[in-house]
């Protein structure tokens, strides 16, 4: 008899372990990547404030038109692979920058999940949380480093940039809304980030310190937990409404918007290097239409004909400045697409394969782990289950994914108990 | 000592009355009104753990506290006023009556049971509206709580006057596994989701067949769009469900409805012969027995006491910013009450007085406990006096709603709010007048109609609605899931600081708060109305001091130094909080 449960509790912790650990048990393999030592010392690495860096593509970028391209089979698609930086390695060739850079990157070819309900949205949960959906709500990812590498930080720990009007909301779960996304809607500075006409400068630093007098006093002699909370509130947007030409990509120098590009994702992808150089914790970009299950190809030949090249000159970018030693890069879709092609050239939902790129501290990049079969039907060497990258997003900036969050009285494993990092992919 | 529960096998109620006897406070529990025993309870508990307690809070404080509880909006300035200085003493007494008997009072108790039953899900079949309506109506006639929540269990949206309350079903699309989670939650206090597929691997008291046995209730049942195109429900026949637990799949298990542990026996009907209406893709489908039916007479019943525990934890907290059982749908025995004995008493006095919620409220509400100060004792350290003791008021952040109007009520802005939504409506009428020219010749243009009243009113109803979603989306939980505890945010924080709504309310316009301050002379004066407006209490010396220099600073522009200083108060935690 089968459930299909409804539950959504922060504990559920049961089944669903035994059948993952046969498949696991069954994979062996160790891709190249063991072979290439990074020459970073470590100590450095621990020196620097550890920065991430996640790109978020909605809807399921195929893995057949970006990283794990299956020229002339049958379910390769019209595109051809062209070699990388990585020799021997390559990508499709809608990502001919993406390409040269490749050395900078860890591919994934391998990653795979149950269905989970929720579709989309699901899916995306299951990649950000590391666990399933109907397990949460659990803070994404976002979230947690803002709490676990930027929690006194005046500026905001965890910015979303996104094309569309509005982001996921109160991502942060238990940890609350303190470490909730600050949302940039269409690369925008946030909501209500103007003064109003009545207090100007002068009168506004007034305003503030008038506020914080009675917020003193107030709090003498009472439970100090709220009203702490509600002072750094305050802090934070007084911070941020005296830095709002941190959200002016105009700031940045026209050569910059020009490599960048002038659409959204390469003007997001500057804002993105803007916000990690005034020192953001974490920072995600967005990138829609990836759903392609009509007309497949035009749709991945426009969408990453707009996204591999800022992605790969931003990369280059914080690779040049040093910033990739202490800022772990990602990018992650909700899942793949399927290897059948339909008859009007679309491609459908795919969760038991599709690839994840990783880059900058704490990775072994310049290599590929994992591997599907000929055609992309089915992984073929190392499978690795997304609950494993959640720990290993973790370990490479340092955090330890077995300890726990405080929740109320409650602790809670920060990473999902029955997995583990990816050994492999981590220096 | 009285228990009006029948003690079940359940395992909690045997802590529960072991626990209760260990601590047994001498008190002839009838007798007594129950705002006095709540205190006895609380205080014999208090000198147990040696720890001491808040004083009294102030007539300004309890007033306030009082408002937003009972009302949802903090008093205006003179009505503060007059309550400070009158010098009767059943003066709390009497407030608390007149709160109750207000207007205010059903449009609250509205609102908090529309969020607590519906989690701010968006409308699917019932208008928010309408069910607030309901809802208002039902508070307002003081309708008995286990007779609404009867209303709602039984509801089938056919019946129009009942229509409303078909929300709780109609608006979760009537799926089953939601209504479980949900009747548990909230009318049990019992949450449970884990276990849906087996036992609760955590929680001992909740088990695989609680789950099955309420889902059977609720399992038959599911949406019919009549010919109309309004949806309401349907039943069809269900007995019992089968379930296994997914450690022991070979196993399966059955049951029949069953609250907990309490099998409920339903009549046996011949095959063939259980439809008033039988199912077809037309006609709803009627069964001669609903089990809707049963589970709305047996839930909400002296037959099964988790009901009247669950809702007197529940009002409980709505005034004292905590559940005896905390968080409120745990109720189970490793997470026993803070005050067990009280528990009892608070569900045997709900049920016994045919859940009479005003009546319960305003127990409480009397209560010393409630009446404390949420100021620490001084020289006491506050990691000592843990929250569920009760020892000192808990403080609770403002609901979006409470926010929204408090705010409306500090700034006296509600002629600027009325102009607002007036000029936001003439200018939409001329937009859309506009529209109508460009489309069609001037021969064929209808006659201008004449405005008609009530759908002005309706409008104007919708734009102020509206203003309140903004401070929803800003300040409300995640829709499908509960209030959670008191948070900040810093988008919370740019709202209140610099969006439109809020500062278009705060500089001097037409008869609000600015405007007015602005107007008088004495910076005393000004300040005591500031501080009454606002913090519904008067300032302190230090308080009048920084006024007047505030003032004297900017007297080239005072109603923009008054500004500043009506801005820095209801920026304040001492207003973003119930305390």
């Amino acid at each position: 008899m089968k459930y299909d449960p409804a539950c959504s509790s922060a504990v559920h912790q049961v089944s669903r372990r035994s059948m993952l650990g046969n498949m696991l048990a069954g994979a062996g393999g160790i891709g190249m990547l063991g072979q290439l030592v990074h020459p970073l010392v470590a100590k450095e690495i621990e020196a620097k404030k550890k920065q991430v860096l996640i790109f978020l593509l909605n809807g399921g970028l195929s893995q057949f038109e970006s990283f794990d391209p299956k020229p002339n089979t049958d379910t390769g698609g019209p595109f051809r692979s062209i070699p990388t930086s990585v020799p021997g390695t390559h990508f499709s060739e809608l990502m001919p920058y993406t390409a040269q850079i490749a050395d900078k990157l860890a591919v994934v070819r391998s990653m795979f999940a149950e269905k989970v309900p929720g579709s989309h949205g699901g899916a995306r949960e299951y990649v950000v949380t590391g666990r399933p959906p109907q397990q949460g709500p659990y803070p994404w990812i976002g979230p947690v480093y803002s709490k676990l590498l930027a929690d006194n930080e005046d500026l905001p720990g965890n910015i979303h940039i996104t094309p569309s009007r509005w982001g996921p909301r109160q991502d942060a779960a238990f940890l609350g809304p303190r470490h909730a996304s600050l949302v940039l809607s269409g690369g925008k500075p946030p909501l209500n980030v103007d003064r109003p006409d009545l207090f100007n400068k002068e009168l506004d630093d007034t305003r503030y310190k008038l506020r914080q007098i009675a917020d003193l006093r107030f709090s003498q002699r009472r439970r100090t937990a709220y009203t702490e909370a509600y002072q750094s509130s305050y802090d934070q947007a007084a911070q941020l409404i005296r830095q709002k030409e941190l959200f002016d990509v105009t700031k940045e120098s026209e050569k910059d918007q020009l490599r960048y590009g002038s659409h959204d994702v390469g003007r997001h992808c500057l804002m993105a290097r803007r916000l990690l150089q005034k020192g953001v914790t974490c920072v995600k970009v967005t990138h829609n239409n990836y759903d392609s299950h009509m007309e497949n190809f035009n749709f991945h030949l426009e969408q990453l004909g707009e996204f591999d090249q800022p992605f790969a000159t931003l990369m280059q970018d914080l690779d040049e400045s040093g910033a990739l030693d202490h800022t772990l890069v990602m990018l992650v879709t909700e899942f793949g697409r399927t290897p059948v092609i339909q008859p009007d050239n679309g491609r459908d939902h795919w969760q038991d394969s599709w690839s994840v790129i990783l880059g900058g501290c704490g990775i072994q990049t310049g290599g590929v782990l994992g591997a599907t079969n000929d055609n992309g039907t089915e992984i073929s060497d190392r499978p690795v289950h997304v609950g494993e990258m959640f720990h290993t997003y973790m370990r490479a900036v340092g955090l330890d994914p077995t300890a726990t969050h405080q929740v109320g009285g409650n602790k809670v494993p920060i990473g999902a108990p029955e997995r583990a990092a990816v050994k492999e992919l981590l220096i | 000592m009285v228990f009006s529960l029948t003690i079940s096998s359940r395992a909690f109620l045997i802590v529960a009355f072991v626990v209760a006897s260990t601590q047994s406070v001498s008190v002839n529990a009838d007798d007594v009104p129950l705002n006095q025993l709540i205190d006895r309870h609380i205080d014999a508990t208090l000198a147990e753990r040696k720890l001491s307690s808040a004083e009294p809070a102030s007539d300004a404080e309890f007033m306030r506290r009082v408002y937003l509880d009972l009302n949802g909006t903090i008093p205006e300035p003179k009505t503060a006023r007059a309550f400070i200085k009158d010098s009767d003493t059943e003066k709390r007494t009497k407030l608390i009556d007149q709160l109750l008997a207000s207007e205010n009072y059903e449009t609250h108790m509205a609102t908090f049971f529309d969020v607590m039953l519906m989690e701010r899900r968006p409308d699917k079949y019932v208008t928010t509206p309408e069910w607030r309506t309901f809802l208002a109506e039902s508070f307002g006639a003081n309708k008995p709580l286990n007779t609404l929540v009867a209303e709602i269990l039984g509801a089938d949206g056919v019946d129009e006057k009942l229509r409303p309350a078909a929300k709780f079903y109609l608006d979760r699309a009537v799926a089953k596994d939601v209504l479980v989670r949900d009747i548990g939650r909230l009318f049990l206090g019992i949450d449970l989701q884990c276990a849906q597929c087996h036992d609760h691997p955590d929680i001992d008291d909740y088990l695989h067949q609680h789950y099955h046995g309420l889902s059977v209730f609720v399992a038959g049942s599911k949406t019919f769009k009549q010919p109309d195109g309004k949806f309401v429900l349907q039943e069809v026949v269900m007995r019992e469900v089968e379930f296994a637990s997914v450690f022991d799949p070979e196993t399966t298990n059955k049951t029949g409805p069953r609250l907990l542990d309490a099998l409920m026996e339903i009549p046996e009907v011949k095959e063939g012969e259980e439809y008033v209406e039988k199912p077809s893709r037309t006609v709803r489908s009627v069964l001669k027995f609903s089990l809707r039916k049963l589970l709305s007479e047996k839930l909400p019943s002296e037959e099964t006491p988790e009901f009247a525990r669950a809702m007197a934890n529940r009002l409980w907290a709505m005034l004292m910013g905590r559940g005896i059982v905390h968080p409120l749908d745990m109720h189970h025995a490793a997470n026993p009450p803070s005050h067990p004995e009280l528990l009892d008493e608070l569900a045997s006095r709900l049920s016994s007085s045919k859940y009479d919620v005003k009546d319960f409220l305003r127990e409480l509400a009397l209560s010393a406990t409630y009446q404390r100060s949420s100021l620490i004792p001084d020289g006491i350290d506050p990691e000592t006096l843990p929250a569920d003791s009760f020892a000192v008021a808990n403080m609770k952040g403002l609901s979006p709603e409470q926010l929204f109007e408090s705010l409306l009520v500090a700034t006296q802005a509600s002629a600027v709010l009325e102009q607002q939504i007036d000029e936001a409506l003439s200018e939409e009428a001329a937009e859309a007048a506009a529209a109508k020219t460009v489309e069609k010749p001037d021969s064929e243009k209808p006659a201008t109609e004449e405005p008609d009243a009530e759908k002005i009113a309706e409008a104007r109803r919708v734009k102020r609605a509206a203003r309140v979603t903004e401070f929803i989306t800003v300040f409300g939980s995640v829709p499908g899931q509960p209030e959670g505890e008191f948070a900040a945010s810093l988008p919370q924080a740019l709202f209140l600081a610099n969006s439109e709504t809020v500062s278009s309310w705060v500089p001097a316009k037409p008869g609000n708060l600015t405007e007015r301050l602005a107007a008088l002379d004495d910076s005393g004066q000004i300040a005591d109305e500031l501080f009454l407006s606002v913090l519904t209490r008067l300032p302190g010396q230090d308080e009048r001091t920084l006024v007047k220099e505030h003032l004297e600073a900017g007297k080239a522009d005072r109603p923009k130094a008054v500004a500043a200083l009506v801005w820095s108060l209801l920026a304040s935690a001492e207003f973003r909080l119930n305390h």
